[in-house]
């Protein structure tokens, strides 16, 4: 479990905290959205939670040792991978695979080890055809899928991604939200991440919705989207698979109150052709 | 005035063991007062595309020229790259936005004014932004940092790779009134992104790139209709398109009326839809 207490962050010259006394536990086998508007804090809880950055007051603790505390530095970062923004900022090896292997090596796994979660992990990320591309001769889309294969080929307890897919196009998306979402399904897991998407706060189990650095909401996807007028003063908009059922259920179209992504739209109006006030 | 490409290609490292071809034979031109949007799965050439529009890239074969008024690409466009932090090495955010300004030849004092009117658009509020390092500016304020430096320039062009890349909801609503505003204002706006929502609502006009080529040039209405080009490029049109065109393959007889509740009638303007 990483706990986060009473945490407050105020960057050197800053004349407002990037976070305020924020207190939240994060448990293996969660998928847990942040979200927020631009500059609300996410990326600093984010660097918070794997002891990137310390807390100017109040505690962040992983699996029981505080981030804090020096001597726990290598095994708080061998449980909690981070998965930066801009994957520029975190590749640095001559191939895709040594890039995935430098991380295993500091871990110091043995090579057949190492080998067999290199083909894994590029064969989940459809990267096997890179293998041999220098990581900074790829597009940003490439690079993005490299560094999250690099972090999930050693195997954290904990996932940490700054907007995973922002650069990715539709198909890349996909893939790492399968991922996402198999890696919080087998409970070993927890998988948190910094969202702009509605629609990927929708598929998480759980959404932290920071504004202003003060934690302003915890709890369910379908229960933040419920609060329409709290949505728009925090930034955030629904996703639009609801807006868009609103509209259809406007036209007398029967849609029910629990879509929230677009697949559960296509089924919703795609099912049962009898139905009255039926497409 | 437009910039005009013809038969580019563009190969990096030619010669060498990872020679590998970016663009390959493409052939289009953007005029001053359009909006293009170019979509295409990652690696299909879009950013090399752009970087040879804005006169960074010089093209391995072909041409790429501003026809219709003197000067270079790189006189007549601002390129506002993908990831801003690249571009940020002054102390402040005033120098900044001034540093190309200067590099023009701007007047010093009336630098100050252009750079908080540049702020004020990109939606920086000048007052919090000005004296503040580029460097401590959270991921979407940097890009709207980025977004300042050009708009300070005033260039007839301006190029925006993944301009809605990290941005939130309210910011990305702005960025959409501001493209707008500068399309009425008769800039060209050159736009790639994978966010083809906001393709829709900007750009008149599409261009859909696949390993390097162009491989549809059409309205973003018809290409969001398109179903098997964008399965085949694994591409996720706006939403109300995806829905549509899902629910044509699965019960055929529903579409019709959610198509004519959801999607535009033939001849409309997309942005109508948006605006909405």
């Amino acid at each position: 479990m990483i706990e986060v207490q009473d945490v407050s962050l105020t960057y050197h010259g800053a004349g407002t905290s990037a976070l305020s006394n924020v207190s939240l536990s994060v448990h293996p086998g969660e998928s847990v959205a942040i979200a927020g508007a631009s500059g609300s804090g996410k990326t600093t809880l984010l660097r918070l939670l794997n002891g990137l950055r310390l807390p100017s007051s109040g505690r962040v603790v992983v699996d029981e040792m505080d981030t804090a505390n020096e001597k726990h530095v290598w095994e708080i970062r061998r449980r909690v991978g981070l998965i930066f923004q801009n994957p520029d900022n975190q590749l640095v090896s001559t191939t895709v695979e040594r890039e995935i292997a430098f991380g295993m090596e500091n871990l110091g796994l043995d090579r057949a080890e190492m080998r067999e979660r290199i083909s894994d992990v590029l064969s989940r990320l459809s990267l096997e055809s890179l293998r041999d591309r220098p990581p900074h001769h790829l597009s940003g889309g490439e690079k993005q899928r490299v560094a999250v294969a690099a972090v999930l080929a050693m195997r954290p307890t904990y996932l940490l991604l700054d907007e995973p897919t922002s650069l990715l196009d539709a198909l890349g998306r996909r893939e790492v939200w399968s991922i996402i979402a198999g890696l919080a399904e087998d409970a070993s897991c927890a998988v948190v991440h910094v969202t702009q998407f509605p629609e990927e706060i929708a598929l998480a189990t759980r959404v932290l919705v920071l504004d202003g650095g003060k934690l302003v909401f915890d709890g369910r996807p379908l229960d933040l989207f419920g609060a329409a007028s709290d949505l728009r003063n925090w930034g955030l908009k629904r996703p639009p698979a609801m807006a868009i059922a609103d509209e259809l259920r406007a036209n007398g179209i029967t849609i029910p109150a629990s879509v929230a992504t677009l697949d559960e739209l296509v089924l919703a109006v795609s099912r049962d052709e009898s139905r009255e006030g039926g497409v | 005035m437009r910039i005009v490409i013809t038969d580019l290609s563009v190969i990096y490292e030619r010669g060498l063991p990872d020679e590998r071809a970016a663009v390959s034979g493409v052939t289009l031109s953007v005029d001053q007062g359009e909006s293009v949007a170019i979509a295409g799965p990652t690696g299909s050439g879009k950013t090399s595309l752009l970087e040879v529009m804005a006169g960074l890239v010089a093209p391995t074969s072909g041409t790429a020229a501003l026809e219709g008024a003197d000067g270079t690409l790189r006189s007549a466009v601002g390129l506002v790259y993908q990831f801003p932090e690249l571009q940020f090495f002054e102390e402040s955010i005033l120098d900044e936005v001034a540093f190309g300004l200067r590099h023009q030849g701007a007047a010093e004092e009336e630098i100050p004014g252009i750079v908080r009117n540049a702020l004020a658009r990109a939606g920086l509020d000048p007052g919090l932004f000005l004296d503040r390092s580029p460097l401590s500016l959270s991921a979407g304020e940097k890009r709207r940092a980025a977004l300042a430096c050009m708009i300070a320039l005033d260039r007839p062009f301006l190029l925006l790779d993944e301009p809605s890349a990290g941005i939130d909801p309210a910011m990305r609503e702005r960025l959409v009134k501001f493209m707008l505003d500068m399309l009425e204002e008769g800039c060209g706006l050159v736009l790639v992104t994978h966010d083809l929502e906001l393709a829709g609502r900007v750009a008149g006009r599409m261009i859909i790139l696949s390993d390097g080529r162009v491989v549809a040039d059409a309205t973003p209405d018809s290409i969001f209709r398109d179903a098997p080009l964008l399965e085949r490029l694994s591409l996720d049109p706006p939403p109300r398109y995806q829905l549509v065109n899902r629910v044509k393959s699965l019960a055929a007889s529903k579409a019709p009326e959610l198509e004519r509740l959801l999607l535009p009638s033939v001849g409309r303007h997309l942005a109508d839809v948006g605006r909405r």
